[in-house]
């Protein structure tokens, strides 16, 4: 039986690959993590999108009445990196001096000392961490491509009416939709991988481009929290593989499955911060598949600190994460299953 | 061995308020050519639906091969066509049939080579499924139902779309296949085309089987019953036949009258006429066709 399922999987990915379908999901989300990891490397080679990423400035003005004259001072991160004070400030009264020292120090502190920005920025195109930081980043967006993919391998199958003409051969009901949802975790495991090789091969790239040099840009993070980043990133989008798989068997269609997918998706993001407002809305946010994909993706990063993680006060713990995405990916399978093998199989409804 | 291969008891399909099949009990031997045939809206497409494990029965049960063959098994065993072919659009013809040919754990290439030539589609088979005509498609369908060399073989409308070169090429076909022990159960709304292929059919008007046989038995068994007569005064002739107690039926025909009724009695009808002073110059017994009987059994309903 496990054969025949396997075997169902493989032909499952001959016809998949003879579509266009799946790799310009794949080519999508090469290209959007290959432009945040390049993002990265600008924004740490450049001071204004450093400025723009920290979300701080990077000068400090005042102006001081010294003899009744206003005296203007500034400083830059770059001055105070090079310990190249204005020589206004020596001009300065005792007190003033003092106070402007001590603020100098304390800009320091938040805007130029922003060494771990910088770190997150530099680890963001250097491996290993940089393939790390790219499946979480995939994490975000590539339950979008793979609501479509796993809609579309499903829900076709009714457009174009071809179950009937594979279940009429003894391929037996569950064992199919098994076989496609094994594809779809597969394709999307095999997508993961490229992408972390073409990020792989980036940073890599980024390491010999001037002006950096490559043994600062080839050692950040470990390996081993890129292999438990890979396999919760699996385990994260598997939910969502599961919903629309249920809608395109519950819809009977490829569109009607995506659309709703993607509109859950898109509400998810909506209603989340609406519902965290309240402690009776909390909980039921704490119940969204989304909130919990996000805590549990950010407890991959054990040792390895991930730039710009929003915070995570308001989100549940990571067992209840593991948790509430192995409920919804259960129910949602269970409940596709179900409908899939009672319902009577149509003839090509034509989408 | 058991000698039927299709054998449904009471095998009932409701959608609603809308009773689709009616507690169908059907027999198909092994090594027939078997016709199903229905007005549209009969419960023909339905009764194979439930066969090939499509639509699920609201009640009664059925066979393929025996009792003891799990259906699963069974279906491994079968080849069919419903409706409309319908397989993957962006694969050539060629790799729907290596898909279809994977999943059942074969990988003959020559199996497909063979079958594209053998429905006419050797030069095509490359192409993308979606570029094929409708002709093409159910030539596509066939190759698909035939692959794998099955015992049994559910075809409904095998020659719709085809020209009448290919549709006398696929009768030919389905006569070849339906030599050496394989069975076939063929839907067509074509009934000169069953009547030609099939050695047995059922007809199902209502969701109901009304009758079962060998065409040859059903045909004969209404033989005689019509006789076309042409008279000295025919639309008297109609009035004095249509006033006997025993005849079914009397229709002016041209230059003939056409009467039904129970063949033995056919000579009372000159005596009759020669009663009332008209009289017979010539009589014959129609030959019945099978689509004449079809439409005798099913009544109003038009056939489908």
């Amino acid at each position: 039986m496990i054969a025949h399922v396997m075997r169902l999987t493989l032909w499952e990915w001959f016809k998949l690959r003879h579509r266009w379908m799946p790799w310009v999901l794949l080519g999508i989300a090469v290209v959007l993590v290959q432009f945040g990891m390049w993002f990265g490397y600008t924004a740490y080679h450049n001071e204004t999108l450093q400025e723009i990423t920290s979300g701080g400035s990077n000068s400090f003005g005042v102006s001081e009445e010294v003899d009744g004259e206003t005296i203007n001072i500034e400083v830059s991160c770059e001055s105070l990196a090079n310990e190249d004070m204005p020589p206004e400030v020596e001009t300065l009264p005792e007190e003033q001096r003092s106070r402007f020292l001590r603020d100098v120090e304390r800009f320091r502190e938040e805007s130029c000392g922003d060494t771990a920005l910088r770190e997150d920025l530099r680890k963001a195109f250097t491996i290993p961490h940089s393939i790390a930081n790219s499946t979480t980043g995939l994490v975000s967006f590539a339950p979008i491509l793979l609501m479509i993919l796993a809609a579309s391998l499903m829900g076709t199958e009714y457009g174009w009416g071809t179950l009937r003409t594979t279940l009429t051969r003894g391929t037996g009901r569950w064992q199919l939709l098994a076989s496609k949802i094994i594809l779809v975790l597969l394709t999307c495991a095999a997508g993961f991988i490229v992408v972390a090789v073409a990020t792989a091969i980036a940073s890599l790239l980024a390491a010999v481009i001037p002006p950096d040099e490559v043994g600062k840009l080839a050692n950040a993070g470990r390996w081993f929290d890129v292999a438990v980043t890979f396999g919760k990133a699996v385990y994260a989008v598997a939910p969502y593989i599961a919903l629309s798989i249920f809608l395109a068997v519950l819809t009977q269609s490829a569109a009607a499955g995506m659309a709703i997918a993607l509109g859950y998706y898109v509400i998810e993001l909506i209603a989340s911060p609406i519902l965290n407002v309240t402690s009776w809305g909390e909980n039921i946010a704490d119940a969204l598949l989304g909130n919990n994909v996000s805590e549990w993706m950010e407890s991959a990063f054990v040792t390895v600190e991930v730039s710009g993680a929003s915070s995570t006060a308001n989100q549940p713990h990571t067992l209840q994460a593991f948790l509430v995405i192995l409920a919804y990916t259960m129910v949602l399978c269970t409940a596709a299953f179900w409908i899939f093998l009672r319902r009577d199989i149509a003839g090509a409804k034509g989408e | 061995m058991n000698d039927l291969v299709i054998q449904t008891d009471g095998l009932t399909k409701r959608y609603g308020d809308i009773l689709a099949v009616d507690e169908l009990s059907m027999k198909v031997p092994r090594g027939h050519i078997f016709g199903l045939l229905g007005p549209n809206g009969s419960g023909k497409t339905t009764t194979m639906g439930m066969l090939l494990g499509l639509v699920k029965p609201t009640a009664g049960r059925f066979n393929l091969f025996d009792a003891d063959t799990q259906h699963r098994e069974a279906l491994s065993r079968v080849g069919a066509i419903v409706e409309t072919p319908s397989f993957y659009p962006y694969l050539s013809g060629r790799d729907n049939l290596a898909y279809f040919q994977g999943i059942a754990g074969r990988g003959d290439r020559r199996e497909l080579d063979d079958l594209l030539e053998k429905v006419g589609l050797a030069d095509r088979g490359d192409s993308r499924f979606r570029t094929y005509s409708l002709g093409m498609k159910q030539r596509l369908g066939l190759a698909y139902a035939i692959l794998g060399d099955p015992e049994l073989l559910f075809l409904d409308e095998p020659t719709n779309g085809m020209d009448p070169a290919g549709m006398a090429e696929v009768r030919d076909l389905i006569r070849s296949l339906g030599t050496g022990g394989r069975t076939v159960l063929l839907s067509s709304h074509l009934l000169h085309e069953v009547e030609q292929v099939c050695d047995s059919v059922g007809i199902l008007s209502k969701g109901k089987l009304i009758v079962q046989g060998k065409v040859e038995d059903l045909v004969h068994s209404r033989e005689g019953e019509r006789v076309r007569l042409r008279t000295t005064d025919n639309a008297k002739a109609v009035e004095v036949l249509s006033a006997l107690d025993w005849v079914d039926d009397v229709s002016a025909d041209g230059e003939s009258v056409v009467v039904t009724g129970p063949g033995e009695r056919s000579p009372e009808l000159s005596m009759a006429l020669g009663r009332s002073e008209v009289y017979v110059t010539e009589m014959a017994a129609e030959e019945m066709s099978l689509e004449q009987y079809f439409l005798d059994v099913t009544g109003d309903d038009q056939a489908g």
